[in-house]
């Protein structure tokens, strides 16, 4: 277990490289997902601001 | 400028992307496995080898986008159809994602490898100029208020921009670089092991899963922004 952790000595490189890979893609997705959920809110208001002035 | 899009496709892609997602999270739990415990360390390099898993697809995936980028804009300079505009817009943040994580993960793989972080050699400096070509393009988006404009000058710098990838290409064999050439061409067999070759294909299946399941998410948002300006116009015109 320690020699997979340690990486033959490069442990550091290694694990930074796959936390930092899969937490930039995972924010990404998140930011993402939260943006989208909120602009259909968004829509969904306009759509009824323009249901009612029409 | 009408978008010719109807809500229902994008409905679909709304159905889709569940799947998409778990696709992306197998795939990933799948080729880290093999990427970190199922693979061998490399003869010479040892285990900072591993570090390729995530590199090589982030970097195939980053020039990847970038000609949909050029490819898009270039459509849509000939057709002025919009839809190509969205395409284009979308997939650019992607691609400077994909752009960011090579360039730092390649950074930190020079460390051990080349004893130094960063080197201003053929490869990399042209990788950072894509990512400053995506961030401009982006910029160009943001900054002019004018979207026809916008259109016109963020296409030009797209196309023009995409000089750079054969560049990013070929850079290893054009000039004296710290940077090894290619192990997987389409002329001739790579030059890597099975074992290793596995891991790195299944990464870069993940990690285009991941690229398509954004492209769905980024195409509904900029669509969705889309419909909103033009309601808002209809509204308090």
């Amino acid at each position: 277990m320690t020699d997979f952790f340690s990486m033959g000595g490069y442990g550091f490189y290694v694990w930074s490289s796959y936390i930092i890979f899969f937490s930039i893609i995972s924010y990404v997705f998140i930011m993402n997902l939260m943006k989208l959920n909120e602009k259909k809110k968004k829509l969904i208001n306009l759509e009824k601001q323009s249901d009612q002035s029409s | 400028m009408y978008l010719k899009l109807k809500k229902s496709y994008f409905d679909v892609l709304d159905r889709f992307t569940p799947f998409l997602v778990i696709t992306t999270i197998i795939s990933f739990i799948i080729g880290s496995y093999f990427a970190l415990y199922g693979s061998p360390p490399d003869y010479i390099q040892g285990d900072s080898m591993r570090i390729m898993y995530v590199h090589v697809p982030s970097a195939w995936w980053a020039l990847m986008s970038y000609s949909v980028l050029a490819v898009s804009c270039t459509i849509w300079f000939i057709t002025r159809n919009p839809i190509f505009n969205l395409v284009a817009k979308s997939i650019a943040p992607i691609g400077a994602v994909f752009t960011l994580i090579a360039l730092v993960t390649g950074s930190i793989w020079g460390k051990p490898t080349w004893g130094v972080w960063w080197v201003w050699d053929a490869r990399l400096t042209s990788m950072l100029l894509l990512f400053f070509l995506y961030l401009a393009y982006i910029f160009l988006w943001q900054a002019i208020s004018n979207k026809d404009l916008a259109s016109k000058i963020s296409a030009a710098l797209a196309m023009i921009g995409f000089i750079n990838v054969p560049i990013i290409k070929f850079s290893v064999d054009w000039w004296n670089t710290l940077h090894q050439p290619a192990s997987i061409s389409k002329f001739s067999s790579p030059s890597i092991d099975e074992s290793m070759l596995v891991p790195l294909f299944i990464m870069a299946f993940a990690s285009l899963c991941f690229l398509i399941t954004m492209f769905s998410v980024r195409l509904r948002i900029e669509f969705i922004e889309t419909r909103i300006s033009r309601l808002r116009q209809k509204i308090y015109d």
